[in-house]
Formats: structure tokens, sequence, C-alpha cells
């Protein structure tokens, strides 16, 4: 279990990393903003405090595997990947740009530290459960960890996969929902109403637990508490907020996608991150 | 190189059969080969290989996207994973899969295409493959094979995991036993030379040897004489013996259980056309989906028989 203290370094590192993200915008132009902000403070739990990993030996034998399969949400990734020390900041300034490490969707070929190549969605747990089936043949103990999106989960891939991971009972298989309630276009259930997810997985012979994506402690104890029954895939359900940081981004499609179109509305985003951060840590407070 | 100068017997040999017993040889020699199957490995040759290596053999039922993810996954992890499905669903049911996490990745995942073409007569234009070579041709990285007899099926399925990348190849059900020279030397990328004429080059793959050997024969009754090469290796395809028999006679002819669009004949197009010289008969499917029926009699319904073929040349050599 984390201390309060824990909690809070990783709060200020996440909302560091949602400053960030905004400053690379303010530069370099638009990204998958909602999806990466709803995604963050997952991510970063999972990188400083659960994944066994390296940043000095991208490759180590014993790390953990983490594929980010809502692979839109790659900016996320590049940022919390830069803050553990895969690469230098400078890299950071070249998103999108001509030969760029960085485009909008993760390429292992050009980035330590990426361990696969997504962005057309519904791939990831597949190929994630792969890899934890190979481990298991060779009795490696390394973990592996996805993250999908609630609208990536209408691919049915997603759900051949889920089939298939229970069936050869990959308990070292863990995969997180970032369940933000909303698509490219539209509310989820709108679009196509893929929840509740928890029954589904249940039935489909996971274990599962559902959390607050934005509680710290919560998507610790989740992380690291997995698998909670031996033989079976771990599934987190994270209800999140899209956009969560930036008030005028939250809950909203129209931020799916986003590019700044002023310095000065990419500096207000920053002062409603701040903000945000405060509050986030008012509520740390209250609730001790 | 010894070349065959006289007729084959017409032995057949079923690799959906014997599939297993070879992959259980290549097993037994590493220890990383894993099969991956798709709810058809009694049909596919695999029950074999399922009972000698029950813990190397990955049923994933009928999810190909999965199954095709999920070998990419192994592949990641050092496995050689060997994923076979009817041609139709180890390629285009999984397309993307296969484009993205396996030949984009570069892993060594081996796919295999049972009962490709229309090995699956009756079965109809759901169950026929005569366009997986055009759907993965224009991916860069894969190579894509098509074996003519027993010998190149043994090499492919031997070789397959010491290439750096993906390979796709075909497991036919319905085959001639032998056809290329004894201790030939199989390379990917290097065609057979199996007979030699000097009026026009047949350049066949797969099931398609043994007719244009037959339609050879036939051509060398009414005095034509026809280069017969194996080219069992469509990408990448042998762009050296192509050239050295444009420059012999100028006039190439290819033969596919395929399209005849973007195929083995479209790469020796593509070859024709970077050097700017000769002439090609494409022969194939033209552009239309194949009839229904027993295997050869389809086959021959298409014009893809020896004495067919045969024909077609005539008729294009004299225009």
């Amino acid at each position: 279990m984390l201390s309060e203290k824990e909690v809070l370094e990783l709060l200020d590192k996440s909302y560091k990393n949602r400053i960030t993200l905004v400053k690379i915008l303010k530069k370099c132009g638009d990204a998958h903003i909602g999806g990466a902000f709803s995604a963050m403070d997952i991510l970063t739990v999972l990188y400083d405090k659960v994944l066994k990993h390296d940043p000095a030996d991208p490759k180590w034998d014993d790390r953990d595997i983490f594929i980010l399969s809502a692979g839109h949400k790659a900016i996320a990734l590049y940022v919390i990947l830069q803050s553990t020390g895969y690469f230098k900041q400078d890299i950071l300034w070249t998103y999108n740009a001509l030969n760029t490490k960085l485009p909008m969707h993760a390429d292992e070929k050009l980035l330590p530290g990426v361990e696969f190549p997504t962005g057309s969605l519904g791939h990831g747990l597949s190929v994630a459960a792969g890899i934890a089936n190979a481990y298991k043949m060779d009795g490696r103990k390394n973990k592996i960890y996805v993250l999908i999106g609630d609208g990536e989960a209408a691919e049915g891939s997603v759900w051949e996969a889920a089939l298939g991971a229970a069936k050869y009972r990959l308990d070292n298989l863990t995969i997180v929902i970032d369940v933000n309630g909303l698509q490219s276009e539209n509310y989820t259930r709108d679009i196509l109403p893929v929840a509740p997810f928890e029954p589904k997985y249940l039935s489909f012979g996971w274990a599962v637990r559902t959390i607050d994506g934005h509680d710290i402690a919560q998507i610790h104890k989740a992380l690291s508490e997995a698998p909670y029954e031996v033989g079976k895939p771990t599934c987190i359900i994270a209800n999140t907020i899209k956009g969560k940081g930036v008030d005028f981004a939250e809950d909203s499609s129209e931020y799916h996608h986003w590019a700044p179109p002023t310095d000065e509305r990419a500096d207000f985003a920053i002062e409603c991150i701040k903000k945000c951060h405060e509050l986030e840590v008012e509520k740390i407070g209250k609730n001790k | 190189m010894e070349k065959i100068n006289k007729t084959i017997k017409p032995e057949w040999v079923d690799f959906t059969i014997i599939f297993g017993d070879v992959l259980i040889e290549v097993a037994e020699k590493d220890d990383r080969v894993i099969f991956v199957g798709a709810d058809s490995y009694h049909g596919g040759g695999a029950a074999s290989f399922r009972k000698r290596f029950p813990d190397r053999f990955v049923e994933l039922g009928v999810a190909e996207q999965n199954a095709c993810g999920h070998a990419a996954g192994l592949a990641f992890a050092g496995k050689k994973p060997y994923f076979s499905a009817i041609a139709n669903f180890s390629t285009a049911r999984c397309y993307e899969q296969l484009r993205n996490d396996i030949v984009r990745t570069g892993l060594n995942v081996v796919i295999v295409g049972r009962s490709a073409g229309i090995s699956y007569g009756t079965a109809g234009p759901t169950h026929h493959s005569i366009d997986d070579f055009a759907i993965l041709r224009s991916l860069p990285g894969i190579t894509i094979a098509d074996p003519a007899d027993l010998a190149d099926f043994r090499n492919i399925m031997f070789e397959a995991i010491k290439l750096p990348g993906p390979i796709y190849f075909r497991k036919h059900k319905h085959v001639i036993k032998k056809i290329n020279p004894d201790n030939y030397d199989f390379k990917f990328g290097r065609g057979v030379i199996l007979k030699e004429g000097s009026d026009v080059a047949i350049i066949a793959c797969g099931t398609m040897v043994y007719q244009a050997f037959l339609a050879s024969e036939i051509l060398q009754k009414s005095g034509i004489g026809a280069s017969v090469i194996n080219m069992h290796t469509i990408k990448p395809l042998d762009e050296k013996l192509v050239e050295s028999f444009l420059s012999k006679t100028g006039k190439i002819v290819t033969v596919e259980e395929h399209t005849v669009i973007n195929g083995l004949g479209g790469a020796v197009s593509d070859v024709i056309a970077k050097l700017g010289k000769g002439k090609q008969l494409k022969i194939g499917f033209n552009d239309e989906w194949p009839t229904e029926g027993p295997y050869m009699e389809v086959l021959d319904w298409h014009g893809l028989t020896g004495p067919k073929i045969a024909e077609k040349v005539v008729k294009w050599l004299k225009v």
C-alpha cells in the first residue's frame, strides 16, 4: 500500500506529465489528448511503481512488458518514457515532425521503451496474450500489462483474445480498460454500447476489479495485487474522465483529438491542469 | 544441375496430411517451434503434432484475428510459431493482424495457407484462395513461397524459421510428389530450372509446375522448345533468373493457381516493366471468381491443366 506521501508524489508526477504533454502540443500540434489524459494517472503509477523495467536497459530479459493497445494515447506514453529516462527531453519537441521518433502512434523500431507498435485498435490484447503464453511455457516470471480503451472494446478481436487468454489461464496477464465513456465521435453508450465490462469479463473467465482510474491509491492497489486468482487473467476496469485535468476538455468528444488553436489557449490549459492538481491534492487531504 | 528430361510419374501428395509429421521433425530439432491453430488441426494435418508435443500446441478456435496476434506475441517472446488455417482464414481474415503485428514488426512467424488455390473445389469462393499472394505481396519484408513438390515443402518447412522475418506459404492438398531434381539446391528466392528449351520459358509455382511440365512435353511434340522453371518463391522473386530467360527467348509464360493480378505473373511483369523488354503471357484466373466442382475438373475448366496451357501457349506464340 502506498503512503500518503507516495500518493502525492505520484499525483504530482502525473500532473507534471499532463503539463509536459500540453507543452508538446503547443509546439508540435495535435494529439489524442482526451484519451491521453484519461489514462495518464494509470500509466504514471504503472511505470513508476508497478512495472519492472530499466530505462538504461530497455531490452532487459527480466522486464515486464507493457503494450498500449489504445495506441492513440501514445503521447502519454512518450511523456512517461521520457520522464522515466528512456530518452532525452529534446526528442519530445520533435513530436509529429518529419522522420520523428515520436509519431502519433508509437513505433517500436524508433523509440526505446516502446515494446510493440499500435494504433489500429483491437490488436494489443492478442499479442500480449501470446507473449504471456510463451512466458508461461518457459516458466518466466515477467508480467504483461495491456491498456485498452472502452471505445476500442467494440473490436471483436478484443473478445477473441479475452477468450483465448482465459483458456490458457494466463494469470501473468493484466488488462486495464480505460473507461472514459467517450470515443472519437460521441459517448460510447451512443456509438455502440459495450459496457458493462465487469459481467462480461467475469463470464469470460477473468478475475475482475473496478476502480476509480484517477485515484492513485486504488490504481496502485489494483495493479500491484494482480493476479487476483490463480489461473485467471486480470481485468481492471478503470472508470476515468476523458480529458481529465483540463476542465474545459473534460468529458467531451471535441477534445478526443485536439491541437491548441493559440498559445494562449495552451497556456490556459496548463493553468487548468495546475488548478485540477490542487483540487486533487485537497481531496486527498479531506479523505484522510 | 541435373535437369529433368523424362516423364514425371503422376504420384500425388497431400501436404495437409503430412504437415504434422514434418512439423514434428522440425520441432524435434528446435524446441522454440510452436503450432498455432484455429480449429482445423485434424483437417490441416497437425493432429500428430498435438499428440507428440501437447505443450507446444496452441489451439485458439475459430478466431483467426486472435490466433494471428497471438502468434506475433509468441514470436516476440522468442518462439517460432507455425500458424496454420485454411488459406483465406490465415491471410484475408486476419490481414491487418498479419500486416501490423507480424510483417511490420518483422517477426519470424510462419503463416501457412492450408488448401490454398482451389483445393476446396466444391466449397466455392469462400474457401477458394486465389488472391493470397496478391494481398500479401505488397507487404515489405514478407517471404511468399509455393511448394511444387514434397521436397520443396520439406525445405520450406525447415528453412522457414531460419529467415529473419515472416513467411507465408501454401499447404496444398493435391500436388505432384516429385518434380524437382534429386539433391537440388533449395534457397528462398532462387528458382529451379527443370527443363531448358529455346523458344519460350514457362515460369510456374506450386501445383502449376507439374502442369507446366506436362504442357512443355506437349509443346515439344509440336516442335516448340519450352524451358520450365519452378519459381517456388514468389517474393523475393528470382529476378536474375527471369532476366536470363528474357534474354534467351524474350518470351515468358507464367502459370499459377492464383489470379493473374499481383501474384507470380504480376511479379514477373514487374521485372519486364523494369527492363523495358520482353513479352509475357499470364496464365491463371483472369480476374474472375473460380467455378465450383471437383478440383482437377475446376482446374481444367479454367484452363490450368497441361493440355490447356499448351494450347494457350501455341495460340500466343502464333500471334
